[in-house]
């Protein structure tokens, strides 16, 4: 019973550790590229241990304008979250167009049904959070 | 509930968003719509003159807007169910309760395909492919495959993108599909624990039907996202080789900034709008229903 317990665990440390490869190693190749240099970058075979660099960092921020890009990110980042602020419990994502504005049911475990007080509002209505001030679902 | 709200505090509330909306949205669009009724090339602007619908009746007979609507469908039929597949396995190894520590970690890893950017995403794509300083063919050199030009050829590049985009959103496909597995009340899972031994059982008949509603929300998001996947098939291949990653939203960047036919990549355009809101009231239609 022990034995088969703990071979269960295994299957899913190795599942888990497969998992985790999966979704970083692309993440952590691209920053291991970002501190080589360009021969090493371009090497063949393709180089796991070298010694890294920040060249490529100090030229992107002090020598090519990529700071003034940022800045514009940063601008529009700030401005569209000030402007669209909404409590964390309803926000939703927009969907296709045309699809009812709902609120996300995999989010809220509250919130599960739409609403009746508040589903014949328009969407525009409910970003503006003016009528829920005040939750309507008591957790 | 709602008090009378006096109709000028509407208006003044809902005003700038609606007028924000109507200039960044709505003009466009208009616009869009009546250009795709001119010949207005770029190139050749003397020459700009209404046609009808000349455009559109050649966008529907043209093979290559067909081909590429076709290699979207494809993509979208390949890569959805495999997502779905292995993002349900993933969700369920991380709702079991064991190895709390290293499933929060695995869920932090989970969060970072799906935020890096398309474009980004696919300048790696170039970067780890390539049949030369590619480390995908460094690795699959260990195991004794021969370099595999992923780029170059046609079949290659598209199974590539297929599989690129596999790893970026099946992350996400685990996470809702995860939050779904939360949703089963746990006295249930744990009666059904000591009904049965297989868990194939407890998946079809206890947690299933409580993912359609995530289910759901997978398939119509992976629709939209894959209608107007732009970024990563042009940073990585740019359309090509030839037109073997031509998607429908790169056909119409192509005809529009590439060849300057400006009418008749609206037309396009909104072609692939109605296709759009078409799928969209579809799944309303079908889905929509069931799950409320």
């Amino acid at each position: 019973m022990a034995t088969a317990k703990s071979r269960g665990l295994a299957i899913e440390a190795v599942l888990l550790i497969a998992i985790c490869l999966f979704c970083v190693f692309p993440f952590y190749w691209m920053v291991t590229t970002s501190l080589k240099s360009q021969v090493v970058a371009l090497q063949s075979p393709p180089a796991w241990l070298f010694s890294p660099t920040l060249a490529n960092y100090t030229e992107v921020l002090f020598e090519d304008k990529v700071g003034v890009a940022l800045i514009n990110s940063i601008i529009v980042a700030v401005c569209t979250t000030l402007l669209h602020h909404q409590p964390l419990r309803q926000s939703r994502r927009p969907c296709l167009p045309g699809l009812p504005d709902q609120p996300r049911p995999w989010l809220t475990r509250h919130a599960y049904r739409p609403d009746p007080d508040v589903s014949d509002l328009q969407p525009a209505d409910r970003d503006l959070d003016l009528y829920r001030s005040v939750p309507v679902h008591p957790a | 509930m709602t008090a009378q709200v006096p109709r000028k505090t509407l208006f003044a509330f809902l005003g700038p968003a609606v007028f924000a909306l109507l200039i960044v949205g709505i003009v466009p669009l208009g616009f869009a719509a009546w250009k795709s009724f001119h010949y207005f090339n770029l190139t050749k602007m003397a020459q700009q003159r209404f046609v009808g619908i000349d455009n559109y009746a050649f966008v529907l007979t043209d093979p290559v807007f067909w081909q590429a609507m076709g290699r979207t469908a494809l993509l979208f039929i390949i890569s959805v169910p495999v997502q779905i597949a292995i993002g349900l396995t993933i969700a369920l190894v991380l709702h079991r309760p064991s190895m709390t520590l290293f499933k929060t970690l695995t869920r932090l890893a989970l969060v970072l395909p799906m935020a890096t950017t398309y474009a980004v995403v696919g300048l790696l794509a170039q970067v780890m492919l390539n049949q030369k300083y590619g480390v995908v063919n460094q690795i699959l050199g260990w195991i004794g495959v021969d370099p595999v030009n992923f780029i170059g050829d046609p079949t290659n590049a598209f199974i590539a993108v297929v599989i690129w985009d596999i790893w970026q959103w099946t992350p996400f496909v685990a996470l809702i599909l995860l939050a779904g597995l939360s949703t089963v009340p746990p006295e249930i899972e744990e009666a059904a624990e000591l009904e049965t031994k297989s868990p194939w059982i407890i998946l079809r008949h206890i947690q299933l039907p409580y993912l359609v509603p995530s289910l759901v929300a997978v398939l119509i998001l992976r629709t939209a996202d894959t209608l107007k996947l732009f970024d990563m098939p042009f940073t990585m291949t740019r359309g090509g080789p030839g037109a073997a990653t031509e998607f429908i939203a790169i056909l119409i960047e192509r005809v529009g900034n590439r060849q300057f036919d400006i009418g008749m990549a609206s037309a396009q355009a909104m072609i692939m709008l109605a296709v759009t809101i078409l799928l969209a009231r579809l799944y309303i239609r079908f889905f929509y229903r069931e799950v409320r």
